[in-house]
């Protein structure tokens, strides 16, 4: 049985924000999938694989993991948010990391059609709005923001490539 | 990264592989049952193009409806009666095609065709509604609109509204998030953003 398949059956189908839930979900290790930390650190690794990916992203993936014992500085923290509202957008999905002196804030645009990706200003609004959200909570301040900021979109290939020239900030092209 | 298994692209169902393949080998901790079950339904769903179980014989029979009984130009269903049309994305995708180079009258676009009800399939509409869309192709004075209440499938760009409201001699509403004060807090550069999806 496919519960996914028997949801899209249905006369609406499958819409982005059921994708972007489904996501979000995943990628919380405190919800009730028990898979932790497990599909975030595989989330990431395989983000890290993008070409112009930060080389730290693959060592943050790698130390994602839960302590039994919480007397270790490598300690994970994360937190998830669904649908963010920020100043004249929507972020999909951001999820917040800290490990050790790592800190991300990795925002999530999905789209699960090509044709949905009509508005190029979109990410620049996010990347805007998510600067002056609280909700950004590794925000130390403006000179460290392209430091820890990236953006990341899982979307379908097609957009991925016709997005893919699209540079509204130097910090948003390199992921 | 992309949803499905994109070539040199990242990919979330890549992901789910690797992590379903990793629990296999016991290189890390087991899943419980269902979320494993749970993780293979989703990838499977996600390479299958997020489609319900009635699309699948559509992808077996080259992208066509099991029910499709013609492929037809729009001059040729002008001289259809009754029936109904196939459109992606229905009848916001069927105002963006009036949008595009060529509108309707490409004479490369065709459209899927039936005289079977298909009142319960996705993105089919009758053909009356069909016809009623395409008079939007040019400035009328008087349009009847009664169609956007049972088949606008969720919500349209900006830019399409303003394509309807330019040609449309009645009067009919919007409805935004957060109401009039909502729009007002717009500016226009974000209000021709809206993409609508």
């Amino acid at each position: 049985m496919n519960i996914f398949k028997v949801f899209a059956s249905a006369k609406k189908g499958f819409q982005e924000e059921y994708a972007s839930a489904i996501l979000a979900w995943l990628l919380n290790p405190a919800m009730e999938h028990g898979l932790g930390y497990a599909f975030l650190a595989e989330f990431m690794s395989e983000a890290g694989k993008a070409n112009g990916a930060p080389d730290e992203i693959g060592a943050l993936a790698a130390n994602l993991r839960t302590h039994l014992r919480h007397n270790s500085e490598g300690i994970a923290a994360c937190e998830t948010f669904l649908e963010l509202n920020v100043k004249q957008a929507f972020i999909d999905v951001v999820v917040n990391l800290e490990v050790g002196d790592h800190r991300w804030t990795i925002l999530i645009e999905n789209k699960i059609f090509s044709t949905s990706a009509s508005d190029p200003s979109q990410l620049r609004r996010e990347y805007i709005g998510i600067r002056e959200s609280t909700e950004a909570r590794f925000r130390t301040d403006e000179s460290s923001w392209s430091s820890w900021c990236r953006l990341s979109m899982a979307m379908h290939r097609s957009v991925q490539e016709e997005w893919a020239g699209l540079q509204p900030n130097p910090a948003m092209a390199r992921f | 990264m992309t949803w499905d298994n994109g070539g040199s692209w990242p990919s979330v169902s890549r992901a789910l592989g690797n992590l379903l393949a990793k629990e296999a080998a016991g290189d890390i901790e087991p899943l419980h049952e269902g979320t494993r079950h749970t993780l293979k339904a989703l990838r499977r769903f996600i390479e299958d193009g997020f489609e319900g179980y009635p699309y699948e014989r559509e992808s077996a029979s080259g992208g066509l409806n099991a029910s499709t009984e013609a492929t037809l130009l729009y001059d040729e269903l002008k001289l259809r009666v009754g029936g109904w049309v196939g459109v992606r994305h229905g009848v916001g995708g069927l105002l963006r095609i009036l949008d595009e180079p060529g509108g309707l009258a490409a004479y490369t676009r065709r459209f899927q065709y039936t005289t079977k009800d298909m009142t319960t399939a996705r993105y089919w509409m009758p053909l009356t509604t069909f016809m009623a869309v395409a008079r939007l192709d040019r400035p009328i004075s008087s349009v009847d609109l009664g169609w956007m209440d049972g088949d606008l499938d969720g919500p349209l760009p900006a830019s399409l509204i303003h394509f309807v409201a330019v040609r449309a001699g009645a009067p009919f509403f919007v409805g935004i998030d957060g109401g009039a004060a909502s729009l007002q807090a717009m500016d226009a550069d974000l209000i021709v953003g809206k993409a609508g999806v």
